[in-house]
């Protein structure tokens, strides 16, 4: 055993714990007295650290000043400004819209950090107290190290301090408990909310001054620096973003276990280290969530209600009637590169699609439906072609065997069947992170492995596109129309199901799966169920996308794409993703945003592609206040305009009939209501109370 | 911010038609909806000085959103609250809290996840110094002293009122909003709270209590008022009400 190995390991890993733990106890703040988990957490570190080098390196002001600026201004001042206005209009949002706010907002700030630290200039901050060491028998440990592991000590302390010794502190943990009880002591909700956010930033800054000047080479690198914060979301699940300590706890583990398997893997196997070593916070995650105890099934909550149509099977079939006609005028417009754009635009669509059952009426959110399109890309590949050696060879059914689709669909159901068994007793939140986890371990693990799609001068990408025999498939344009056929005909059946009894039980467990429980159903199958079959749709989607050009590539299956996984989920929740038409929209946006940009660029002779992904931050924001999404949104304006009024409600979101429909019938709205309808008040009014979200 | 002083306890006496100083509570006309449904249509309301006012009336009649408008929970869409012949409709439930009405909501009065000697610490911010709230806390309530670091949740449902009510004896409240104090109570334990109350009244704190257990509350009530769709219908003394009205009418009477 080499004690001086472990010692320095050991020491490695305890500062990299320190900076987690600082990170993670942000988190926790925020996600405490908000209620809103912050995904921009890391993006806020990331854009402190860049900050504080514009301070200290660019203008050359002294440590302790540039320290006091950023960490003592402006950091607590973005967080601040973020909580006034963002995160305070989405108290009473669904999940996904507070996921899909808070994951824009990283996006966003990435690409305003790109915007003003263009990332053609390297840049580095100066370590603190450069040089000075102490050692430790033959060990030798930095100032630096030390001064990070003391901080860390010192704010576990304060933290502490604040949250058992101050009124203000403890009034922090009162607002989880209830928001309107604390407002009746006396106290401002408010203003606590506006705290926490700013010490949130500033912790998530100092932890990203730390990691960007420390000794564990990220430097400043935008992606670098805001992923290995989030690396400090494990840290954060291990106190169940609740219990500081238990943060702490869980950011020494994954710190640990990140440099034992660094520094006791580096002879043995190459795959480990490079595929799986980097990606053990977030095996550790999963771990986490999966030790977590099942929640309390969670009963009715009324979010804000939202209108949507459900249109009969007729109208569906027109309208993916209309959809193909116009794929194909665009087939016979529109040539090169920008075809296979909206081609690409419309198969991402075909995996938004399945999102619609999943997120849309079950209300579970999914991060990895990307990983699901890779596998399905996967089976495509290896299924319906002849000549593929690498990795797992192939079936060699065939060049195009439509028997490929099906085997994407099955094979991506049966995965997702699979990890949706331990995760799927998960709720909410805790799923979203659970599936983010596996998408990221997969595309390390599985899709950048080489031996799925190969490394890049290989033909395991190659995917092919389905043959039918009769009509060719070989020109972008006539694939292109294939795909609106296939759109179309997913969309009506995603409809369909709507429409049946599984449809019902899918909104049912979005409103109450205490009821579907008390009801006799089972809320863990049901889910189980859609999650498969979201995952199968996506997998069907995923083979088609690798069609578009014949060829896929790992990243086009991570995480953060492009496309990715998360911008699968912003985009089509941002579209609207209760409705089929949000997805159509959200492909499309995905796909030809970014050229748009770049075309633009070339134009102006200057590189636009940051700003893009400042626009697309702004739209996930914007949906904080049109939770509905852009469909939605669009379309009730729209037949407002046309109509002269509101649109006739065909459908509340919510459960439960229009409280309209409890007035006398013909009488104006506030007119008396008949003594017999007043039980049925009573119900609902009791329901508005006591969940404090009737007041408008 | 008036301090309610001892011994000018207006004892009956018509509402709203203050005799030399003005209710302490007024609710003059007061309107409130949840979206678009509107819930109180006019209600006018006095609550006197020193007095225990009942607020009677079947479930969805309106009573606990009058306590919600009067506590800054629900804005008025309507009318004026008048605290101690001022207006306040319009200011914030903290602000409200701060100016001395003291609201125990109905069921959940406590944090269940701080500890008892936390829940007093946020009593503090009517201004009255923590050993103050805990020594006179501990004098009503011997109990909860044994019971200072568990956490407010796991005490009985009784423990809990205690501590809530513990809040409107400790801070020197102007008026006090209690809504169903006796949830999920036993009747014996409802009658001890009361008790509380009777005596809160006779230091000259008002109170405006919403009850299911019309008798118990009856029987401490100085005034009593019974609501029906988001009005005030009568106002009289308990006895009269309890004589006039036809149990019907007023739901259950316990």
């Amino acid at each position: 055993m080499d004690w001086n190995k472990l010692l320095e390991l050991t020491i490695y890993g305890v500062a990299l714990a320190s900076i987690y733990a600082i990170a993670a106890s942000g988190l926790v703040v925020t996600y405490t007295t908000s209620g809103i988990f912050n995904f921009a957490h890391g993006a806020i570190g990331m854009l402190m650290a860049f900050t504080y080098w514009q301070v200290r390196v660019q203008w050359g002001l002294p440590t302790w000043l540039s320290l006091l600026i950023v960490l003592g201004f402006v950091a607590p001042f973005t967080g601040a400004v973020i909580e006034r206005t963002l995160i305070r209009n989405l108290r009473a949002a669904p999940l996904a819209v507070t996921l899909v706010v808070t994951a824009a907002l990283m996006v966003g700030l990435m690409g305003v950090a790109t915007v003003l630290w263009p990332p053609d200039q390297s840049r580095s901050l100066p370590a603190f107290f450069t040089g000075k060491t102490v050692s430790i028998g033959s060990t030798i440990v930095t100032y630096q190290q030390l001064l990070t592991i003391g901080l860390a000590v010192l704010l576990a302390i304060l933290l502490k301090a604040l949250f058992t010794w101050t009124r203000t502190g403890i009034a922090m943990r009162a607002v989880v408990d209830s928001r309107d009880l604390v407002a009746l002591n006396g106290g401002r909700p408010v203003m606590l909310s506006t705290l926490s956010w700013a010490l949130g930033a500033m912790l998530a800054g100092l932890a990203g001054i730390l990691l960007a000047s420390g000794p564990i080479g990220i430097g400043l690198v935008i992606e670098a620096l805001t992923l290995v914060v989030i690396n400090a979301y494990a840290a954060a699940l291990f106190g169940r973003l609740r219990s500081i300590p238990l943060t702490f706890v869980g950011a020494l583990i994954i710190g640990l276990a990140q440099q034992y398997t660094v520094g006791y893997s580096i002879t043995k196997n190459a795959f480990f280290n490079t595929q799986i070593v980097p990606v053990v916070p977030y095996l550790l995650l999963f771990v986490a969530l999966l030790l977590m105890p099942e929640g309390r099934l969670r009963g009715a909550q009324l979010v804000h209600a939202i209108k949507i149509r459900v249109p009969s099977l007729r109208t569906s079939v027109i309208w993916s009637g209309v959809l193909v006609l116009g794929g194909w005028v665009v087939a016979e417009l529109v040539t090169g590169t920008n075809l296979t754009t909206i081609s690409k635009g419309l198969a991402i669509g075909i995996i938004m699609l399945s999102l619609v059952p999943l997120t849309g009426y079950a209300g579970q959110i999914s991060l990895c439906q990307m990983t699901f399109a890779g596998i399905g890309a996967f089976a495509m590949s290896r299924v319906a072609s002849s000549g593929t050696t690498v990795g797992f060879g192939s079936l060699g059914i065939g060049n195009g065997s439509p028997l490929g689709l099906l085997a994407a669909f099955v094979l991506a159901a049966a995965v997702g069947a699979l990890i949706a068994l331990p995760a799927i007793r998960l709720q909410g939140l805790y799923l979203a992170l659970a599936t983010m986890a596996f998408a990221v371990i997969m595309s390390s693990a599985f899709f950048e492995g080489g031996a799925i799609f190969g490394t890049g001068s290989t033909d395991a990408g190659a995917v092919q596109r389905p043959d039918f025999g009769m009509f060719s498939l070989s020109s972008n344009g006539a694939y292109l129309v294939f795909l609106s056929v296939v759109f179309g005909l997913v969309a009506i059946g995603v409809l369909a199901l709507r429409r049946g009894p599984f449809g019902r039980r899918l909104l049912a467990l979005r409103d109450s799966p205490a009821a579907v429980a008390t009801l006799g159903g089972s809320p863990t199958r049901t889910k189980l169920l859609v999650f498969s079959l979201s995952a199968g749709l996506a997998g069907l989607g995923g083979a088609l996308y690798g069609g578009v050009d014949r060829n896929v590539t790992p990243g086009q299956f991570s995480f953060f794409g492009p496309p990715g996984s998360l911008a699968v989920f912003v985009l089509a929740v941002v579209g609207g993703v209760a409705t089929v038409t949000g997805p159509l929209i959200g492909g499309q946006l995905l796909l030809l945003v970014p050229v748009f940009f770049t075309w633009l660029g070339t134009k102006l002779k200057t590189d636009l592609t940051p700003y893009a992904q400042v626009l697309f931050g702004l739209a996930g924001i914007g949906l904080g206040r049109n939770p509905g999404g852009a469909v939605v949104e669009i379309s009730t304006r729209f037949r407002a305009l046309v109509s002269g009024r509101m649109p006739r409600e065909t459908e509340m979101e919510a459960n439960g009939p229009p409280i309209e429909a409890l007035l006398v019938p013909g009488s104006p709205l506030g007119a008396p209501i008949a003594e017999s309808q007043l039980l049925e008040l009573d119900a609902l009014l009791d329901l508005e109370e006591v969940s404090g979200l009737g007041r408008a | 911010m008036t301090g309610p002083t001892p011994g000018s306890v207006a004892r009956a006496g018509t509402v709203g038609g203050g005799p030399e100083r003005p209710p302490v509570l007024e609710l003059r006309q007061v309107r409130a909806a949840y979206g678009r449904i509107e819930v109180l249509r006019g209600v006018d309301l006095a609550v006197p000085e020193g007095a225990v006012v009942a607020l009677l009336g079947r479930n969805g009649a309106g009573k606990t959103t009058t306590l919600n408008v009067i506590s800054g929970q629900l804005p008025a869409t309507h009318g004026s609250v008048m605290l101690a012949g001022r207006r306040v409709d319009g200011a914030s439930a903290d602000q409200l809290a701060r100016l001395g009405v003291c609201t125990v909501p109905e069921g959940r009065g406590v944090f269940p996840n701080l500890t008892v000697h936390e829940n007093l610490r946020l009593f503090t911010y009517r201004g009255v110094a923590l050993d103050q709230v805990e020594a006179e806390t501990f004098a009503r309530f011997p109990r909860l002293q044994a019971r200072r670091k568990q956490l407010a949740g796991t005490l009985s449902g009784g423990e809990q009122q205690m501590l809530a009510l513990a809040r409107a004896l400790t801070t020197r409240p102007a008026v006090l909003l209690l809504d169903e104090l006796s949830m999920g109570l036993a009747p014996i334990v409802v009658e001890e709270l009361y008790a509380q109350v009777a005596k809160i009244a006779t230091e000259g704190i008002s109170v405006l209590v919403v009850e299911q257990f019309a008798r118990t509350v009856l029987a401490v009530a100085d005034l009593a008022a019974v609501m029906h769709h988001g009005a005030i219908h009568h106002v009289g003394r308990p006895d009269a009400i309890m004589d006039q009205l036809s149990d019907a009418y007023l739901g259950n009477l316990s």
